[in-house]
């Protein structure tokens, strides 16, 4: 009888215990993830969202929308739409998984310079700016969106230039920067950039892009100083 | 003196089902008393309760009502389980594991000396004729070979008394010999035996007290010797007496 | 402790003879298969998805041995019945189960541990950073959630003799400890009195598996990989399991064979 007793106390404390860190662990957690990492009453409509987290695989499913995003972006087709769904792919990615910051920097990226839709830019960009403050890369882009609405070119490729000095950006943005120096400045400038993408990118299709613009640029002899730039 | 005693015990199974009431009656009201150094044969028909009685006595399963007492103690006493040994009906092993291995493992649920370990498995292998076999998976045993390995388990701690459950169920001819012989050889030792069966010739060879459980209730006990004055042999008791009690009723 | 390290290793033993330990071979192959593809498909963030998808592969797989080992034991115990012969030894059946559980978060152990190497070696090829410390406290709450879990499984097996039941009660367990941070997450919303008082009882009552979920947060740059959670989460482990085990042994002293 006193055991049973006993042994009643016992699972009683246990029982107090485990509600307490219970409750600070769960309390430590919701601390740590932005409101939309919760599952809400609007999250039925999205089931890949839910069932991603019924299993807990929330990384993978914001993966798998990477990567139906890619296809998407990949299928010409969608060119004709101006790729009118581009941002919710963006959206379902950190959604998913907030912590997936190349999302933002790449989607912002494309949004903002390649297809010029500032507002679903700043919207992405506020977004993973919410979500970790510190993201001081997405500032950048704020500030080249600013200045490409305004049409100040030379501001705009200065952001443009101070963004890509830092590791892990797109690689979409190089190009996007050789683009742009071919149309306003020399061929010989833009050529003299393309061979340093050439060499740095770790991309590889942006260094097939790279040495396509300068065969190019050679063919139609548009440089100058060819020795000295390949040199 | 007495090292199983049994007093009034009845079993009755709750429904499987809680909102099922009807309930089994298993056995009822049994008293039985085993000596020590007998060998004692429980005979009975199919489903007669033979194995329910025997796991009451190994306390596998709890009496709904009565008391059993083995060394004069409950069998929940860690101290008694070491002194006993149980062999159930056709045991079954994993069929990955070698012979070797599992007798290991119950050597160590009898916390057998380290050092006396092997020696007492090799012992235990010797007994049941299965030396040479001890590195065999469990897959290639044959259904005996099983049947000779659980007997083995049941006799690492060399135990003072030893639990059969149809322990010759399921071996050929030639395993019916051995087994008899090893429980004589056991019993020569000193050991108390206490099995079922329904091969009654051999229970006839063995047994030195048989007791027959009928329709949940031990109807007669008597020592063999008694039975086959009055019998031709232990099968004409049997049907006899189980012939007399459906007259009664 | 003798008797309760003989079962844990008996049960170890048959795990690894039943070639549990061959869906580590699946593993590898998947792992590199992927992120072989992955690496064609999304070229910026393929170590990234390399170590989602190992993590993921780990999670299934190490839950994919307890269901395997879980329908092992049960299958020994419901069909070949030896256990009754481990029962009349001198054996508590408190130290049986303890062992048990022993035996089978060993099993997952190993298995985790082996593909956890594989996943490390194939972060490695791909350039990535393998001797990450988040990657490894990833893991570890993997681990953690499956110790969780191979006691709820123990506890279920007491309760019901069906493997299929108690494998299907398992998997909802798996999915509402997924859910229950989100429930709670939710429960201001709620004005029903009943549907507010059950989500608390489920809170309660379901281990609370998302805290283990490090995986999923392990590309938060400010995160859950505190010293203080991590500690947090390990004494909820061990308080969870250490309920569910004296549970199980009160039922599994009742029961009969």
């Amino acid at each position: 009888m006193g055991k049973k007793i006993l042994i009643s106390f016992f699972i009683v404390i246990l029982f107090f215990l485990i509600n307490y860190t219970n409750n600070k662990a769960t309390e430590y957690l919701m601390k740590n993830q932005p409101k939309w990492y919760f599952l809400n009453f609007h999250s039925y409509k999205n089931i890949n969202h839910v069932l991603g987290t019924a299993f807990g695989l929330r990384a993978l499913t914001s993966d798998f929308y990477y990567i139906s995003f890619l296809q998407y972006y990949g299928d010409l087709r969608n060119a004709k739409t101006q790729y009118k769904d581009l941002a919710n792919y963006f959206n379902d990615a950190t959604d998913a998984d907030p912590g997936f910051e190349f999302v933002y920097l790449f989607g912002s990226a494309i949004l903002a310079f390649n297809l010029g839709r500032y507002d679903e830019a700043v919207k992405l960009i506020e977004k993973g700016l919410s979500y970790n403050p510190k993201m001081w890369k997405l500032r950048i882009y704020l500030g080249a969106i600013a200045y490409k609405e305004k049409n100040d070119k030379e501001k705009y490729i200065k952001f443009l230039e101070d963004a890509i000095k830092y590791e892990d950006h797109p690689a979409i943005l190089e190009r996007l920067l050789g683009n742009i120096y071919e149309q306003i400045k020399s061929a010989d400038e833009a050529a003299k950039y393309w061979v340093s993408v050439y060499k740095t990118t770790k991309d590889k299709e942006t260094k097939l892009h790279a040495y396509e613009r300068l065969m190019y640029m050679i063919k139609n002899k548009m440089i100058k100083n060819i020795d000295e730039i390949i040199k | 003196m007495n090292v199983i005693e049994a007093k009034n015990v009845t079993k009755i199974y709750k429904p499987l089902d809680f909102w099922k009431k009807e309930k089994i009656v298993a056995i009822r009201n049994i008293n039985l008393e085993i000596k020590k150094g007998e060998v004692f044969g429980l005979l009975g028909l199919n489903g007669a309760g033979k194995t329910t009685l025997m796991k009451i006595f190994l306390g596998l399963l709890k009496p709904t009502s009565g008391t059993v007492r083995i060394f004069n103690d409950t069998i929940e006493n860690r101290k008694i389980r070491e002194r006993i040994g149980y062999m159930s009906e056709l045991p079954y092993f994993p069929k990955y594991l070698k012979a070797y291995e599992i007798l290991d493992y119950f050597a160590d649920l009898f916390n057998i000396d380290p050092k006396i370990k092997k020696d007492k498995i090799n012992e235990v292998l010797e007994i049941v004729r299965l030396s040479g076999r001890q590195n065999f998976k469990i897959k290639a045993f044959s259904k005996g070979m099983q049947g000779r390995l659980g007997l083995a388990q049941a006799l690492l701690n060399d135990p003072e008394i030893l639990f059969l459950d149809e322990p010759m169920s399921g071996f050929d001819p030639l395993g019916y010999k051995e087994t008899r012989d090893i429980i004589i050889e056991l019993n020569k030792k000193g050991k108390t035996i206490f099995f079922n069966s329904h091969i009654l010739s051999e229970v006839e060879k063995v047994c030195d007290r048989v007791g027959v459980l009928h329709r949940k209730e031990i109807i007669d006990v008597q020592p063999i010797d008694q039975i086959l004055k009055k019998h031709k042999n232990l099968e004409d008791y049997f049907i006899n007496i189980i012939n007399d009690e459906k007259v009664k009723k | 402790m003798r008797r309760i390290l003989a079962v844990a290793e008996y049960i170890f033993k048959q795990n690894f003879r039943n070639k549990i330990l061959n869906v580590l071979i699946i593993f590898a192959i998947l792992s590199i298969g992927f992120s072989l593809l992955i690496s064609e498909l999304a070229k910026e963030v393929e170590i990234r998805m390399t170590k989602d998808f190992g993590l993921f592969s780990i999670s299934i797989f190490a839950f994919l041995t307890l269901v395997l080992s879980l329908t092992i034991q049960l299958f020994e115990e419901t069909e070949l019945k030896t256990i009754s012969m481990v029962i009349v030894k001198p054996i508590t059946r408190a130290e049986f189960i303890i062992g048990k559980f022993f035996g089978i978060i060993l099993t997952i152990f190993m298995n985790i541990l082996f593909m956890f190497i594989i996943l490390m070696v194939v972060i490695k090829i791909r350039g990535g950073d393998p001797w990450d410390l988040k990657l490894f406290l990833s893991v570890a709450g993997t681990f953690l959630s499956l110790s969780i879990l191979t006691s709820v499984a123990l506890f279920l097996s007491v309760i019901t003799t069906s493997i299929p039941g108690c494998i299907i009660f398992l998997f909802f367990t798996y999915i509402l400890g997924h859910l229950t941070v989100h429930l709670k997450n939710l429960q201001y919303k709620i004005t029903n009195q009943l549907v507010y008082k059950i989500i608390d009882i489920l809170y309660i009552m379901v281990p609370n598996l998302e805290l283990f979920n490090l995986k999923d947060k392990i590309h938060t740059n400010f995160s859950l990989f505190t010293f203080d959670y991590i500690l947090l989460i390990i004494s909820y482990s061990i308080i969870y399991i250490l309920i569910m085990l004296i549970l199980t042994v009160i039922i599994f002293n009742k029961k009969e064979f």
